[in-house]
């Protein structure tokens, strides 16, 4: 479980959780918008909006609501350290806090461990509020362990490794599968097993897809569902 | 999306023009490379031309994370949209 502890100053919790999943994977959990709003929601409080620009100075946002409630909890604030997996920091302003123009800053630090990541996080800035900074202490431990749930359940399938090129042209990706290349070729060319795998109950969903395995012949596929509204 | 088959190969290479109807500007290129590995299948696969575009760039990563993991579940065990069950709860 997560460990908690207020710095002597009153202005800093800190929580720590150790994670088997590898750091790249726990910082995508923490900068994909769908993979936050899946694992930072709870019973209590659903996220209706999670958005994050990941670059340093890019805006971040989230809406999260108490189920069953109107009341809207608006957090906000701007990217301050981006990279990628080591450590990910930004200003933090929520509408509920005392002080909702007070500028208080989340910093994770992700160290590679024997089994997966070291997940530390900083939650500085709360020396004048001591109402949030209270449900801070109660909060950030459980959401470090939906996180840790989240990753953890996720790995029971290996995943890829996946980069972006520095220049920001290109995603390299490598993956081994227990299966022929003829098999996996199959699996990416024909229309009909297409539709049986490419995407997710509640997320997306591929509609259609017509290919004609010529060079330069056109082929299509349809999504429907969130997946545009996502990406914008 | 649509695209065109730049290069057809198979088994081993799959390329195709990848435009999403979302960013209709941004014209990318996917190449499926597929090596023959012990009984299995290393696959490397490059999706390119997002051109600084680093947030269609990240998007699109994560995106590709889920969709790999679909389709190795899918070659390797079977698994389909309907018998996965969701990732939450």
């Amino acid at each position: 479980m997560a460990t908690i502890f207020l710095t002597p100053d009153q202005d800093a919790v800190v929580s720590e959780i150790e994670i088997a999943a590898p750091p790249q994977r726990v910082f995508a959990a923490l900068t994909d918008p769908e993979q936050n709003k899946q694992w930072g929601r709870s019973a209590a409080f659903e996220i209706t909006l999670w958005e994050m620009d990941p670059r340093v100075g890019g805006a971040w946002r989230f809406v999260s609501r108490e189920s069953g409630q109107n009341r809207e909890y608006l957090h906000h604030g701007e990217v301050l350290e981006f990279d990628p997996p080591r450590v990910l920091a930004y200003t933090w302003f929520a509408n509920w806090h005392e002080q909702p123009s007070r500028r208080t800053v989340v910093r994770w630090e992700l160290t590679a461990s024997r089994d997966g990541t070291k997940v530390k996080v900083t939650h500085s800035g709360l020396a004048a509020e001591a109402k949030s900074r209270q449900d801070y202490y109660q909060g950030w431990p459980g959401l470090l362990a939906l996180l840790k749930k989240f990753l953890e359940n996720q790995l029971e399938n290996p995943m890829a490794t996946i980069t972006v090129t520095s220049a920001q042209d290109a995603i390299l990706a490598e993956l081994f599968i227990d299966a022929p290349p003829a098999r996996v070729f199959q699996a990416i060319t024909d229309p009909a097993q297409l539709l049986q795998w490419w995407g997710q109950e509640g997320m997306y969903r591929t509609t259609g897809w017509q290919g004609d395995l010529r060079v330069v012949a056109a082929g299509a596929a349809r999504a429907s569902g969130p997946m545009a509204a996502r990406s914008r | 999306m649509s695209g065109e088959y730049l290069e057809v190969d198979p088994p081993r290479l799959l390329v195709y023009t990848w435009i999403a109807t979302w960013t209709p500007d941004l014209k990318t290129t996917v190449r499926w490379e597929l090596r023959p590995q012990n009984s299995g299948t290393l696959l490397k696969l490059r999706h390119s031309g997002f051109a600084g575009n680093s947030r269609a760039a990240q998007d699109h990563s994560n995106g590709w994370q889920r969709v790999l993991g679909w389709m190795q579940g899918f070659v390797e065990k079977g698994d389909t949209i309907d018998s996965r069950r969701p990732l939450s709860k």
